[in-house]
């Protein structure tokens, strides 16, 4: 049996910043927030808390929820771009440690940013199917706080830190992964970087032409891919950009009504906004679901979750 | 070609929940309410509509109104 998603759990910080009051002091409005952003809050961790304690409480949250034990996990792929300490070790090896996972069980990062969930199921999925593993664990978390300059107004009202943890097995799964679509604008991967002030910089034009351009073709690609049709979708489960970057690509894919805007607690949690989304706002009777990351790279991934007869 | 009307209609398109019959040619997009991300809306579907060539991020200041747009595409 093919490789599919059985559970997804996520942890989201208690602390966050009031995003309205944080408008105020950068020249923005409530309106602008609650219109445009949709966040109203940014969740943060606190300073004590390092990537792979945010991913620990994600994973613990799976294990607390479901059947899964440490001692089934047979590979741990962490996706972040902001890893512990300078990013040696792998941070997915101190998770190893800090989750005490067995021995046997391989880990590895994978350095990606929103795109990174849907990447990151096709590389897991992948791996696991041609080393004949049975349990792996995708975690993301990312928590991009530590790199917000927080007086720059184009990323300070828009960020939030969060992470989740998905359960892919052969082993009764409830949605089959795939097909894919993905894609590289590299000519503009400047538009989101961290330069040499350490804090992360974002060309928000770009981006959004980016997105609102290259994530439509994407999704014909896959639709094309899986041979179903837009109105066969019953749910998208886009990156949470911004509430006005889902609303546009919902009018411009026509999935308007069919795609949930759900970080207005957590702000835009980089990869582990979709997993947010499909761990809390799929209905039973869903069969099918398209999944689209965008940003860091510029890059996309595309996918169709079909629910597991 | 792209006419000043063609401007207005693609603002009238893009922004959701506005009336156009609102907006002088002359007025500032923000003083009408149009803000920031609705602006990079109306310039990228000129661009994909109209075929206009992309206006470079240093001039999109001089493309915050109809005339705006009109005097630095030269219509």
């Amino acid at each position: 049996m093919t490789i599919g998603i059985r559970a997804v759990s996520v942890y989201s910080p208690d602390d966050y910043i009031d995003n309205v009051l944080q408008a105020e002091k950068l020249d923005s409005t409530k309106e602008f927030i609650t219109d445009k952003i949709g966040m109203l809050r940014l969740a943060r961790k606190s300073n004590k808390q390092e990537t792979t304690d945010l991913a620990k409480l994600a994973v613990e949250a799976l294990f607390c929820a479901h059947s899964i034990t440490s001692d089934d996990v047979e590979c741990l792929i962490l996706v972040t771009q902001n890893p512990d300490g300078m990013g040696l070790p792998h941070s997915s090896a101190i998770l190893h440690h800090k989750l005490n996972l067995r021995t046997s069980c391989v880990v590895f990062d994978i350095s990606l940013g929103c795109s990174g969930y849907v990447q990151g199921l096709s590389i897991a999925q992948s791996f696991m199917q041609s080393n004949g593993m049975s349990n792996g664990v995708l975690v993301t978390a990312d928590p991009y706080s530590t790199i917000i300059n927080k007086n720059d107004r184009d990323t300070a009202m828009i960020f939030g830190d969060g992470s989740s943890a998905t359960w892919l097995s052969n082993d009764s799964p409830v949605w089959d992964i795939g097909p894919f679509d993905f894609g590289t604008d590299s000519d503009q991967y400047n538009a989101l970087c961290v330069e040499k002030d350490m804090y992360l910089h974002m060309n928000g034009r770009a981006v959004f032409n980016f997105a609102a351009t290259r994530v439509p073709e994407s999704v014909d690609r896959v639709l094309n891919k899986a041979k179903i049709s837009i109105i066969d979708i019953d749910l998208a489960l886009l990156h949470q950009g911004s509430k006005f970057i889902v609303e546009t690509l919902a009018r411009r894919i026509g999935l308007e009504g069919k795609t949930p805007f759900l970080a207005e607690n957590t702000g835009n949690t980089v990869s582990s906004s979709i997993p947010m989304l499909l761990a809390t706002k799929v209905s039973n009777s869903a069969k099918y679901l398209l999944l689209s990351g965008f940003g860091v790279g510029l890059s996309w991934a595309t996918c169709i979750l079909k629910k597991r007869k | 070609m792209l006419t000043r009307e063609d401007i207005r209609a693609v603002i009238k398109d893009t922004v959701i929940g506005f009336n156009i019959e609102d907006l002088k040619d002359e007025q500032d997009f923000s003083e009408a309410g149009i803000d920031s991300l609705d602006h990079l809306t109306i310039l990228l579907s000129m661009e994909e509509k109209y075929a206009v060539e992309k206006i470079p991020d240093e001039d999109i200041d001089k493309c915050r109104s109809v005339a705006g747009i009109v005097e630095y595409l030269g219509l």
